[in-house]
């Protein structure tokens, strides 16, 4: 079987990680021996085609989608779906301890990474669209949360809250692209993933291409935000 | 040592990107000269925005890539930014300004626009085989083929290409045609006519369901149509269709090519192919203690 091929998967389970935001569980070999940071091209036949960044990865994998189009709603909702990939290159591995900053469902690209030591910094707009709460902090004593309308944690924006702490470590990003330009800003060195609208996923048609960078193929890991916005 | 010279344009070397890869965007054109293309074919524009075929739009198969992709394109008024950056960055690069239309006027007006842009020469997409009242469903008639190239070439100064399609019953005739009209070169092949089918979904995987084969399932078809071509009208040819390997380039060549158009080919081996292609030729060439010029047709006298 090669990545290019669709397999038929069956959703094996559904977890609601936070308000429309739910995972999707499902078994497939190519996706148990992918690295955090990759992602999958899921079609639903007759409806649309789209990247998933892979949210756990293992013997059983899945998929965590943010409700908002007749794409993520169906996608939610189907027994079965169509999928491609592992594609790109994901997150460079760290010996020492991880910094993770997460907007929003930014997170589960973040979330095959976190392990025991490492500090993650979540934001959303308000504590009921902060997802995978409990399983972070399951894994990890230092989850930090910002939320727009402090509900939740620091009141503000996930990149302040971050500056305000600066642990030590390796930082990863994964958010809007309004976030990730304000770590540029800040001169914070991160890794960061990035969301670009795709079309082919196997780096011909220029469509994901942001300021010369394969969004799909050289990334969608990015080792230096100064290749995005330098 | 690979130069070659194709309507009056030097090129260093026989490898142009072909259009529909990497090539919407300045900075990833830009990327394209760097990895070493010697010119590179813009995507197709047409008059204005279009968004293309719904996903999915490719499909891998075991010989080669399957597209839809429904000639997606900013326009030809969003795409002077693109080509503006060309310039600034890249004064002395080629371009070829690669356009689209359903008839001879929307042709003659974008090639217009593509001149004052600064295009070193014109390539008339009539031969995309996944858009509705576009590309292959205008350019199989070899009637339409000659008045579109007339007209354009009534309204511009620079060399002006006719990519043609495969998928017809005679390309010679098409290729004729473009002499008649008046047309500096042809550009052969685009992709062929093909489908697949997820036998796990049973669906067809294009969102249009017929797209256009690329990459090493067509060569041969696009070796037998430069060698037909060749051997009937005396234009050049850019040869285009699954070249990999200097090898391939070579074969073109043999056929009557006077360059090639590299596009899977950047899927299957990177940005690096440019690169491979030309150490792989000149390794050829040493070989066989020969100079391009000496096997251009080749072929054709054996």
């Amino acid at each position: 079987m090669r990545a290019g091929e669709y397999r038929r998967i069956r959703v094996l389970e559904r977890k609601r990680e936070a308000e429309d935001t739910e995972s999707i569980y499902f078994e497939d070999p190519l996706c148990s021996a992918a690295s955090p940071g990759q992602f999958v091209m899921v079609w639903l036949p007759g409806i649309d085609e789209f990247p998933m960044s892979l949210s756990r990865i293992g013997g059983v994998s899945s998929i965590t989608a943010l409700r908002k189009g007749k794409g993520t709603e169906a996608l939610l909702t189907a027994e079965d779906i169509s999928i491609r990939g592992p594609f790109g290159n994901g997150f460079s591995p760290s010996a020492g301890k991880k910094v993770l900053i997460a907007g929003g469902i930014g997170m589960a690209s973040l979330l095959p990474l976190v392990a025991e030591g490492d500090h993650v910094f979540l934001g959303a707009r308000s504590a009921e669209y902060l997802p995978f709460v409990d399983e972070i902090a399951g894994r990890c004593a230092h989850l930090r949360t910002a939320t727009d309308d402090g509900s939740m944690g620091f009141k503000g924006n996930v990149v302040d809250l971050f500056i305000s702490a600066r642990p030590e470590g390796h930082v990863y990003s994964c958010g809007p692209m309004g976030m990730l330009k304000t770590l540029h800003e800040h001169k914070i060195k991160a890794e960061a993933s990035l969301e670009s609208y795709m079309k082919c996923a196997i780096g011909i048609c220029d469509s994901c291409t942001i300021n010369g960078f394969i969004v799909c193929r050289e990334g969608p890991v990015v080792r230096d935000l100064d290749r995005i916005f330098g | 040592m690979l130069g070659v010279e194709l309507c009056g344009i030097r090129l260093d070397s026989p490898l142009i990107s072909a259009s529909g890869i990497l090539d919407e965007r300045a900075e990833s054109m830009l990327r394209l000269l760097e990895a070493g293309a010697s010119a590179v074919t813009t995507k197709s524009i047409g008059s204005g925005e279009r968004k293309g075929n719904d996903n999915p739009v490719i499909a891998e198969t075991e010989c080669g890539l399957l597209n839809g992709m429904g000639l997606p394109n900013p326009g030809i008024d969003a795409f002077a930014r693109e080509m503006e950056i060309m310039r600034n960055r890249r004064p002395d690069g080629v371009i070829i300004g690669s356009i689209f239309a359903s008839e001879a006027d929307g042709f003659a007006a974008l090639a217009r626009r593509m001149e004052d842009y600064g295009s070193s020469a014109i390539e008339l997409n009539l031969s995309c085989p996944n858009a509705r009242g576009f590309g292959d469903e205008v350019g199989s008639d070899p009637d339409t083929v000659l008045e579109i190239t007339r007209e354009v070439k009534r309204v511009t100064d620079i060399p002006v290409f006719v990519k043609l399609t495969p998928n017809v019953r005679s390309i010679v005739d098409l290729a004729k045609a473009c002499e008649e009209g008046g047309a500096d070169g042809i550009a052969a092949i685009n992709t062929v006519r093909g489908m697949k089918i997820d036998v796990e979904s049973f669906q067809p995987i294009l969102s249009c369901r017929i797209g256009g084969m690329s990459g090493p399932a067509i060569k041969p078809i696009g070796i037998r149509c430069v060698y037909e071509i060749t051997g009937e009208v005396d234009l050049p040819v850019i040869g285009i269709g699954g070249v990999l390997c200097g090898n391939d380039v070579v074969e073109y060549i043999m056929a009557g090519a006077s360059a090639v158009g590299v596009g899977s080919g950047i899927h299957y081996r990177g940005l690096k192919i440019f690169e491979d292609i030309k150490r792989e030729m000149l390794e050829f060439l040493e070989r066989k203690e020969l100079r391009l010029d000496d096997i251009v047709g080749i072929a054709h006298r054996r």
